[in-house]
Formats: structure tokens, sequence, C-alpha cells
């Protein structure tokens, strides 16, 4: 069905670097193939010329051949190429080009000029294949980002092509979304099309592939089945640094600095939302300590983030009554003291030098000297002169970790700190997390990703409708507690 | 064929852009629009503010043609949101002339990209002319807001203040080009996105 | 079928606006102004979005009790506040009806319908995506706005005014980069649903010339007629 022979590509815009070398691959008629690889090796190039994107629209130098049903695609114009392969990305935000969910499913195929009785037959399909009876007609910002993959995914269905990509699809996603995200992946397994996915989540997948292909700097290196993927040692996976495929048996590798004097108590943290949600945030009487490291785990959509967001004061509304140390902190002084590392880290680079972003501040006159102990413990100083928009997903968390840290903040607060890394990023983060955990301030970290907060936090606080149903420490055996907790 | 043709990723930015342009209108509107007289700085300032958007969208975009729909989207826009024509044909020749400044100059020159922004804005009169071709409609309309006094105010602008917006406009858009421009170098252009 | 409300022509909404724009411009009389706005309304309502309806009439009627009331206390600036309200309540007709057409028109029948009066893809397909755009803004702007409050250079009349230059800095670089960025992906996306694809396209939602559109054309002559006759009324 899909034929690479020693293709090779670069960039225009990457001269010099060859994202793909000599490429011979070749992928049968109802495969579903796994792509992995550390960040950068070339995964997502490679759907990008399966679906046409290279070389019409990101464009380079290529040569060699790329071969869908044994004709060379490269000279097609991308929406012939769509005619056979539709692909889900991995931001809900921008893959959407409607603004309701119905239209945006039969988007596609509006678009290669099918009649309206073709249409309709492939709505009640899509209805009847995956359960989104439920998502139609809805305005696409109402909806979670489960939800919203879901209809990324129905949408590749009804468009009824024979190949369908993933490229990260379940980067933003909470456990029951992923599993939900596996089950459509079965079903279109299970009608025969050839699927091809790329992925640093491993464990969901290991039961639906055929084969699995690892890319290193732009080759192919090894290929393994399904069976000698699923058997794959601890060591090798590490050394290959994949993320874990069987999730069980995770290792504990977090530290303890936990200082019994100092305290953050919170005798109440009120919100109510407006609109859509049914519920209300509502914390009262918990206390943590200073020291620690807590993982704040839970479905999406149940009140983790306004917590977070509430509880270092960016969100005024509510009532709280939060004591940091015995003293009562209003909201504006909590903010101060504050800091929350953000999921897209790019909406907190103003400056045109990391340098300049690490002093950018209120507290800049106290903290001036913090400046350079930061570059060097964050491993930034090299970037010192460096735009923060032109570093890496990587780098740039590390530049905004450090903009905190010099606004002297006691209370850092992550949102998703991994999603999308690769294992050797991961345990980079959950050593930089744990590098800046002292006595003196307390990390909050929101994660879906359990085996980075296995290697980082100590502390586990799980927060469902709006309430923190369970506070414990974490230990090896949490495990089986948590994956029951956020399944159900 | 070729190279040179709005291509679709072209149009997204376009898009994009105008969107925020759009936005950027109201929000340096909101504060303005009360009064008249605070009313004819609204060109000058928003020249200035929407300096950086047309400057990176210029650096984005080089392209023949790409300029002229970006003029024309907001002077549409407005039209169907409460002004007469003459807002979208006024804006759709300044359009115009900017495109062949801009192309006169060079896709790729900074100085003609400032010339250009600064002849752009001076759509932003558009909805200033309206008052004079339809002057007794506007006065009966403004008598309403705040008396025959406000009403009068607005009337007795004379016609001699069109000219002036039209250059506080091109000023308020050499400012806001100069400073498009040095945000340009400084971020956009060592970070690598355009 | 799952096609529960009737779907009304895009060119109508459209002839709506430019007739609700034209409005502003014009000195029309309350009754006008009030059957305008009752119109709105019931197209909201026709598109299931009831409590926007309600919201605009509720504001409308405020506005218009307000007009009859004088706050003496406030002296000139009840002035001031009256033009403020007046101003307000003229442009929530047009506002309104750009929101009702941006709302109950799927992107894709938009397209379409401007596609049939011979508008140009390079002009269908920029406007297509800022009205995509709009809501996707307000979100990063909203990000933007608190990662801001969380280095203390607040978006505050106190700073706009200290330092202008660095305030329009500090958000529109992290919008125009993050948007760009979004844009390119969009494109991306775009291309792979054969956005560009030059075949005749039948939208799904696509909608035929119904009763609705009877109705509201009627509707607008019949305001076009009470107007002109109202007018001459008046003059003699």
């Amino acid at each position: 069905m899909i034929k690479f022979k020693n293709l090779s590509f670069s960039y225009d815009n990457k001269k010099g670097i060859n994202q793909l070398k000599n490429i011979n691959l070749e992928i049968k008629k109802g495969e579903f193939v796994l792509l992995c690889g550390k960040s950068g090796c070339g995964k997502t190039s490679l759907l990008r010329l399966i679906n046409g994107l290279i070389p019409n629209y990101y464009e380079g130098e290529i040569s060699g051949e790329v071969l869908l049903l044994n004709e060379d695609i490269k000279s097609k114009e991308i929406y012939e190429v769509s005619k056979i392969v539709s692909t889900v990305f991995q931001n809900p935000k921008s893959q959407f080009f409607n603004l309701d969910t119905t239209s945006e499913i039969l988007f596609s195929l509006e678009n290669h000029g099918v009649n309206k009785v073709e249409i309709e037959k492939r709505l009640d399909a899509s209805i009847k294949a995956f359960d989104i009876s439920k998502l139609l007609d809805k305005n696409i910002f109402e909806l979670s980002g489960g939800e919203k993959q879901k209809i990324a995914v129905a949408s590749a269905y009804a468009s009824n092509t024979d190949i369908v990509l993933f490229d990260e699809p379940t980067s933003n996603l909470d456990m029951e979304s992923i599993d939900k995200i596996r089950e459509m992946l079965m079903e279109l397994k299970n009608e025969g099309k050839t699927i091809i996915i790329s992925e640093h989540r491993l464990y969901f997948l290991k039961d639906l592939i055929d084969r699995a292909i690892y890319i290193e700097n732009g080759e192919i290196k090894k290929e393994f089945s399904k069976e000698e993927f699923s058997s794959l040692s601890e060591v090798n996976r590490i050394k290959l640094g994949l993320r874990k495929i069987e999730m069980n048996n995770l290792e504990l590798n977090n530290k303890n600095n936990i200082n019994k004097s100092k305290k953050l108590e919170i005798k109440k943290l009120k919100f109510n939302y407006s609109g859509l949600k049914k519920f209300k945030l509502n914390i009262s009487d918990i206390m943590f300590n200073f020291g620690s490291i807590v993982g704040i785990i839970g479905k999406n959509g149940q009140g983790k983030s306004t917590f977070a967001n509430s509880l270092i004061g960016l969100q005024k509304k509510g009532e709280a009554k939060v004591f940091i140390d015995k003293k009562r902190m209003k909201s504006k002084k909590r903010l101060e003291k504050s800091y929350l590392v953000m999921q897209n880290v790019g909406y907190q680079l103003f400056t045109e030098s990391v340098e300049e972003e690490l002093k950018l501040g209120a507290n800049k006159e106290l903290y001036q000297n913090r400046v350079k102990n930061v570059l060097t413990n964050l491993n930034i100083d090299s970037l010192k002169e460096a735009h923060p928009l032109s570093l890496s997903g990587g780098q740039q968390q590390r530049v905004s970790i450090g903009a905190g840290i010099c606004s002297g903040s006691e209370i850092l607060c992550f949102d998703e700190p991994t999603s999308g890394m690769d294992y050797f990023h991961m345990i980079e983060t959950a050593k930089i997390i744990k590098s800046i955990s002292n006595k003196d301030n307390i990390i909050f970290i929101i994660s879906h990703d359990l085996e980075f907060l296995y290697n980082t936090v100590d502390t586990i606080i799980r927060i469902d409708n709006g309430q923190i149903e369970e506070n414990y420490k974490l230990e090896k055996n949490s495990f089986d507690k948590i994956v029951k907790s956020l399944m159900n | 064929m070729g190279k040179n043709n709005l291509k679709l990723k072209d149009l997204v930015t376009l898009g994009v852009f105008s969107a925020i342009y759009f936005v950027g209108m109201f929000v340096v509107g909101m504060p303005l629009g009360f009064s008249v007289v605070a009313f004819l700085f609204y060109p000058l300032a928003c020249a200035i503010i929407s300096g950086v958007i047309t400057m990176f969208f210029m650096a984005k975009v080089q392209k023949p043609w790409a300029l002229f729909i970006f003029g024309l989207i907001p002077g549409l826009i407005m039209t169907l949101m409460g002004h007469t024509p003459v807002v979208a044909i006024h804006s759709a020749i300044i359009a115009l002339i900017a495109e062949f400044v801009r192309r006169s100059f060079g896709f790729k020159s900074i100085k003609g990209n400032i010339i250009t922004h600064s002849v752009l804005s001076m759509w932003l009169v558009g909805s200033f002319l309206q008052i004079f071709l339809m002057q007794d409609v506007y006065y009966k309309l403004t008598e309403k807001m705040a008396g025959a006094e406000y009403a009068s105010e607005l009337i007795a602008l004379p016609l001699w203040i069109v000219p002036v917006l039209y250059i506080s406009a091109f000023i308020g858009g050499l400012i806001g080009g100069k400073f498009g421009a040095k945000v340009l170098n400084k971020h956009f252009k060592k970070a690598g996105l355009a | 079928m799952l096609r529960t409300k009737i779907s009304i022509y895009p060119i109508t909404k459209i002839l709506l606006i430019l007739v609700l724009g034209t409005m502003i411009v014009i000195d029309i009389p309350i009754i006008v102004e009030t059957s305008m706005i009752v119109l709105v309304g019931l197209l909201f309502f026709q598109d299931g979005k009831y409590l926007t309806g309600i919201k605009m009439i509720v504001i409308f009627l405020l506005f218009l009790w307000f007009e009859g009331v004088e706050i003496k206390v406030l002296g000139k600036f009840d002035g001031f506040l009256h033009s403020l309200v007046f101003m307000a309540r003229r442009f929530l007709l047009p506002v309104m009806g750009a929101k009702y057409t941006n709302d109950s028109t799927p992107t894709g029948v938009l397209m379409s319908s401007l596609e049939k009066i011979k508008i140009p893809k390079e002009v269908i397909i920029p406007v297509a995506v800022m009205f995509r755009f709009f809501p996707t803004l307000r979100e990063e702007y909203n990000n933007i706005k608190n990662a801001m409050k969380m280095r203390g250079i607040s978006f505050s009349i106190k700073n706009m005014v200290k330092a202008p230059a660095a305030c329009v800095e500090y958000i529109l670089v992290p919008m125009l980069a993050s948007s760009s960025k979004i844009g390119d992906e969009l494109a991306a996306a775009a291309h792979t649903k054969g956005v560009d694809n030059p075949c005749k396209k039948i939208r799904y939602k696509e909608s035929k010339i119904s009763i609705w559109d009877m109705f509201i054309i009627t509707y607008l002559i019949a305001i076009l007629i009470m107007g002109i006759w109202s007018r001459v009324y008046d003059k003699i």
C-alpha cells in the first residue's frame, strides 16, 4: 500500500540537516504500524510524506520515491492525496476548520464533492461506530480535549480513506480519554484501515500494533513485531529512550525534602463556575508541608486547573482563606509569591533574550543575584543571548521555570509539564523539578503522566467534582489505586 | 502559476492577522469612541498600535495582492457592521494604492513596508468621510445622543479636518511602522519566525 | 436524520446585516428599531440560542428605559452617560446581527454561499478563517493576560500610560508568535481535508430558501415601508 524507496528529505529552513535519510519501508494494506523514537527523530516528517504535506506544504529537498498504491505522490496536490489519506493531529486547537462539530466531521467529504446521500450515510456510520451522538451539533470550543480528539478521529473515519495517520493524538489527554481513543483505533483496525501512528505514549498501543518502527536521527534503526515490542526489557527500552510499554511496576524515584515546620494551609478555597460546569470548587481544611512536591491527579474538567489558579491567586473570584507559614495571604500576595509553568510555555515568554526573560518581573531588585545561579543550575547559561521563542520546547520550559525562581516564588505550579515528551526529556524535567525543590518552597504538579509522577512527587492529591477526594503519600504500590480512581 | 500565487497558507495567515488587526481596532477604538474630540485621535492611535501587526504580516507574506486583501477586509467588515458602503469603497481604493506602493519599494524593503503601512492606515479616515457626505442625517442622529450642542459640534467639524486626519493617520503609520520594524527585528526575526 | 431545525439561507443573513448596518447611520424611529430587535431575537430562538436572545432583548429594554431616566445628581456626567448608552444601543443591532450570522452559519456553508455570489476564494478563505479564529484569539489573549499577571506586567491603565510601548510589546509578541504558528498548523490541517479542492461542493448543512427567508424578507420590506411612511408622516 505504502512504499518508501531510498527516501531522503531535508527541510528548506534547516538546510544541511537531513531530516530523513535513505528510508526504505513497505506498509501493507490493513497494517497497524507504530512509529516511535526520540523527539525530532523524524516520525512526524515521515507522516507528512504520506499525507503529502511534504513536499508541497513543508518545502525542502527530496530524493527517492514515495509510493501510495504504486503511484509516486511527490508531485500530487495535497487534496488529491487526501482522498486516500486522512490525518489526526496532535493539537485540538489548530486542526478544526469549522466551529461546529457535525460540519467538521463531514468537512472532508464535503470538500471532495461527495453528494448528500453519501454524506448522510457516512455520518450515520460514524455515529454507529463511535459513541458520539451527544457531541454532534456542538460548538467545538465547548468540548473538552478528549472530546475534541474524538471528533477528530470521527472526522477521519467519516472520510472513509483507506489510510489513516495519527500524529501524537494523545498528548493532552487523561487516562480515560486515551482509552476511548484506543477503542476507536480498534474499530478502525477492525474495518481494515491501514493505520500509522506516531506516539510517545506506548502502553495503550501494545495490543493493537502489528509492527513498531524505531527511528533514530532520520533513519529506521529497528523494527519490532508486536510480540518483540511487548517483551522489550526495561534496560533496552530506556536505552532506546522510549516510554513505558507495560504500565505496571513503576519504580519510585522521588526525594524527600519535607519541611514539617513550614506549612501551607488551605482553610477554604471556593469558586463558582459560570456556564457549563455543574459543580463548584470547594476545598477546605487541608494542609501541605513546604519542601514537598505534590502531584495533582484527576480526570479532565474536574477542577485541577481551577484549584491551581485559585491557590496561587491568579483566579481572584471566589472565596479563599489560605495561610502560608501561619500568615494569611490574600490573592494579590499569593500571586507575588507564586508561579505557574503553563502547558504552553510560549505564552509566558516576553523578551528578546533568555537573560532578559529571567530579569523581567516585579521583584527585579530583590532577586537579581539569582539570575546567574539559575542560568547555571537549569543548564541554560549557553542560551542566555538566544531569543526564547527560538528555543526547543524543553528549553523554553526551563526558561519559564527560571523566570519563576527569579521572581522569588515559593509556590510553584506546573500544568502538564511532560505532555508530548519522550523518555529522555521527561526524566530531565523530573530531575530539574527535584533540583529546584527545597524546604522553603512547595511544588504542585498537575499531570496525567504516571511514569513522570513516580519519578518526581512525594504526595498525591486527587481532585474530582471540585473537591480533594484523596490525599496520600505516594508509595510504590499506590499504582493500582491510582489507575482505578482515574478510570472507573 | 508558480511561487508567487497566494497559497492556502497565505490565505489562512491573512485571516489570522485580519482577525488580530480587527480586534486591535476595537480595543483602541473603545476608549476613544465616546467624544468627538477623542475620536479624532482614532486614526493616529490605531495606526501606531497596528504597526506591529501589519509589519509582521508583510514580512510573513511577501506576495502580490496579499496586502490588498489585508486592507480590504476590515473595511468590508466595518461596512457590514454599521457603516455605509462609503467605508468599503474608500478602503478598497486606499488598499489598492498601498498595494502598489508596496510593490514599487519591493517586498523586502523595510522602508517600503513602513510607508505602505502608513498609506494603508489612511483607510481609518473612511468613517469620518461618511459624516461629511451625509451631514444632515448625522445631525439628526447625534442630536438624540447628547443634545443639539454635541450634534452641532460634530457637524461643525470643518472640511479641512479631513486632510488633517489623513495626515495624522499617515504619521501614526510611520511611528507604528517604525516601532513594528523594531519589534520585528528584536523578536520575530531573531527567533526565526519571519 | 439529524437536522432538527431549518437553516436560513446565508445570503439572507448577509442582507440582514447590511440592512442593520445601514440603520446605524439613518435616523430610524423607535418602532423600527424595536421591530428589528424582535426579529433578531426571534432568529436567535430559531437557532436554539434562547439565552442569547433573551439577554439581548433584556439589554435593549434596559437601554431604552435608561433613555427616559435622568439622574440629576450626576449633572453633566449624566449627559455623557446617556450618549454612551445611546451609542451602545445603536450598535447592539448590527453587532448582534453579525454574532447571530457567525454563530448560526457553519464555516463551510458560509464559504459555499459566498462562492455562489462569485466572491473569489482569495477573499472567502481569509474571511472564513478570520471568523473561525476569533474565539481562539480570545483564549490566547486570556492565557497571555494570566501569564503577564504572574510576572507583574499587567495590562492596566497605569502601565499603559507609564510604558505604552512595553505594554504593546508584551501583549503582541506572544500573541502574534502563537497565532502565526496556529495559522500554519490550521493551514496544514485544512490541506489534509481537501479545502482547496476546486470541485463543486455540497455542504451537508446547506440550506435552501425556505419559509424563514420569505418571512425575513417580508419583515424587512414591511419595516422599510413603515420607516418611509413615518418619515413622510413626520414631515407633514
